[in-house]
């Protein structure tokens, strides 16, 4: 076993594997949806309530949700340290850098609770 | 007759780097791009280039040749030649001592970090280290590297995160020690780049495949170095 790292998110390989098991999550959700756009002939309203009523459609979707927010955050920090740098624009790279990563902390924050909101409203 | 443009920069004397632009009649002969650079100091002595063993073994003379990067002494310019014009720059991404000449610290700080060198804590054998021939045939493709600097400087992840990605070059040369069965350190080598730069900001574009003068594969590698560390960590 090697050293552990400070925090989860101070390891490479936990990051690596988080956004490759939420990519993959998000793609099975995905194929569902789509089977069922294809599957159905009138997907109505009340077919879409009856679908999102299941249980398990709804741990599903809850678990799809967590992902698309785990996938993004990951994948947008790491543009964001790739992009702004101080090597690259100077020492306002790092308040640049922290004003990006709190701003789209939030707004993913805000897509996390508003989809649960939907989910649970249904 | 080619137009040779050559990158040129003394901060000293320079406000900016420019290109210089010189007629070069070729006599018809394929030569190699040292040559005509060492054809062009003849005219101008004050160009600065580095090379030295002049037949792609010492790794001094890596330069940016017609938009690609690579050893001026084994590039011919049937190669390099497009529309008569032959335009030759540093290696991109480090910091420009003069003309050609890049300052490596930053190449060199992160070959350093990767400890390259044998560590094996138990008591030496009289002769040496004795490896199988299996063992052996695994270093095959890692240990070629001459240090040219040709893949770091064509890796747009160690542009942006020269302090933190350790590029290409370093990682192969990583590789090659975590592979070698005489080599007892591979858990502290995989501590040392188990942080989300060291190694994983690899987005396996390959360029470094693409330039590499000796043929080697640092992409492969670095997937080698990122498969045991994702096992390590499950």
């Amino acid at each position: 076993m090697i050293g552990s790292p400070k925090s989860l998110s101070d390891s490479g390989s936990f990051l690596w594997i988080a956004q490759r098991v939420s990519g993959l999550l998000v793609f099975f959700y995905f194929l569902f949806i789509l089977g069922i756009l294809v599957s159905v002939q009138d997907v109505t309203y009340e077919y879409w309530k009856s679908i999102f009523n299941n249980r398990l459609v709804q741990v599903f979707s809850l678990l799809a949700i967590v992902s698309l927010i785990t996938h993004a955050w990951i994948g947008i920090q790491c543009v964001i340290s790739d992009y702004i740098t101080e090597r690259l624009i100077g020492p306002k790279a790092i308040l640049i850098r922290r004003t990006l990563s709190n701003f789209f902390g939030l707004l993913l924050m805000f897509y996390l609770f508003w989809s649960l909101l939907i989910l649970w409203n249904l | 007759m080619l137009t040779v443009s050559v990158y040129r920069y003394n901060p000293e004397a320079d406000e900016a780097p420019y290109m210089q632009d010189f007629p070069f009649d070729s006599e018809g002969k394929d030569l190699m791009v040292l040559d005509v650079l060492e054809k062009l100091k003849v005219i101008d002595p004050s160009l600065v280039f580095r090379r030295s063993c002049r037949e792609g073994v010492c790794g001094s003379d890596g330069v940016n040749i017609s938009g690609k990067n690579g050893l001026a002494c084994i590039t011919p310019l049937s190669e390099a030649v497009r529309d008569d014009k032959l335009v030759i720059r540093p290696l991109p991404g480090l910091p420009v001592v003069r003309d050609l000449v890049i300052d490596m610290s930053q190449f060199y700080a992160q070959y350093e970090k990767i400890k390259p060198y044998m560590m094996n804590e138990s008591a030496p054998p009289e002769k040496e280290r004795l490896q199988s021939q299996e063992d052996r045939a695994k270093l095959d493709g890692l240990y070629e590297c001459i240090l040219c600097a040709c893949c770091s400087t064509a890796c747009p992840s160690f542009w942006w995160n020269p302090d933190k990605f350790i590029g290409p070059s370093g990682l192969l040369q990583a590789y090659r020690f975590l592979a070698d069965t005489r080599d007892t350190a591979t858990e502290e080598r995989l501590t040392d780049l188990q942080d989300p730069f060291s190694v994983f900001r690899c987005h396996g574009i390959m360029n470094c495949v693409q330039v590499c003068p000796k043929g080697l594969n640092p992409t492969k590698a670095i997937g080698h170095i990122r498969t045991m560390l994702v096992k390590n960590a499950l």
